[in-house]
């Protein structure tokens, strides 16, 4: 596997996370329904 | 899986940081209202019918400030013929947009003046040409010696 998509993998992974976790604020701070 | 975390983790702790701040502008609190037919205006701009712009402006101002609870007490109305430039009648219209003292008028932005100035009809340009706004400024503070000074006896 080469060594970029590798790294682009993991950012992919970690941007999904951080819109994952804003989104479970959200949920909490009921911003959204 | 481990050592990947380990090699990557500066990346990774910058994409959850750019993933944080997209996920916040896509999710963030948003005043969201549907006009309808039957609600064309949003509720807080309703101008009942027989209000002016400005009465109505300055209500929501006043309302803003003093918050949702109580109401504003009726304040003594000056007497604004003292005014030079104002006669009965520019006066009657002044009343009429709500206008009743000098803080009022002295108060008023450039803005409004223009939006109440495009209201006066044969008045118009009146307010500036007499510099009401200023006079009513001295007249507010109680200044009548530099009103004098400036405008001629009262």
């Amino acid at each position: 596997m080469p060594l970029y998509l590798e790294a682009l993998g993991m950012a992919l992974v970690g941007f999904g996370a951080g819109i994952f976790f804003a989104y479970l604020v959200a949920l909490r701070r009921h911003w959204i329904r | 899986m481990a050592e990947l975390f380990d090699a990557y983790w500066p990346v990774i702790l910058v994409a959850v940081a750019i993933g944080i701040i997209v996920g916040f502008l896509i999710f963030r609190p948003r005043q969201r209202v549907r006009l309808t037919d039957s609600v064309p205006v949003r509720p807080h701009m309703t101008i009942h019918p027989g209000e002016t712009v400005l009465e109505h402006e300055a209500e929501v101002t006043t309302r803003h400030v003093i918050g949702s609870a109580g109401t504003v007490p009726p304040q003594p109305s000056d007497e604004l013929e003292r005014l030079k430039g104002v006669g009965p009648k520019l006066a009657a219209m002044l009343k009429a947009h709500g206008l009743t003292r000098y803080e009022q008028i002295a108060k008023l932005t450039d803005s409004e003046l223009e939006r109440l100035d495009a209201d006066l009809g044969a008045f118009r340009g009146r307010l500036q040409r007499d510099r009401v706004v200023e006079q009513a400024d001295y007249l507010a503070r109680g200044d009548a010696e530099g009103f004098e000074r400036r405008f001629g006896k009262l």
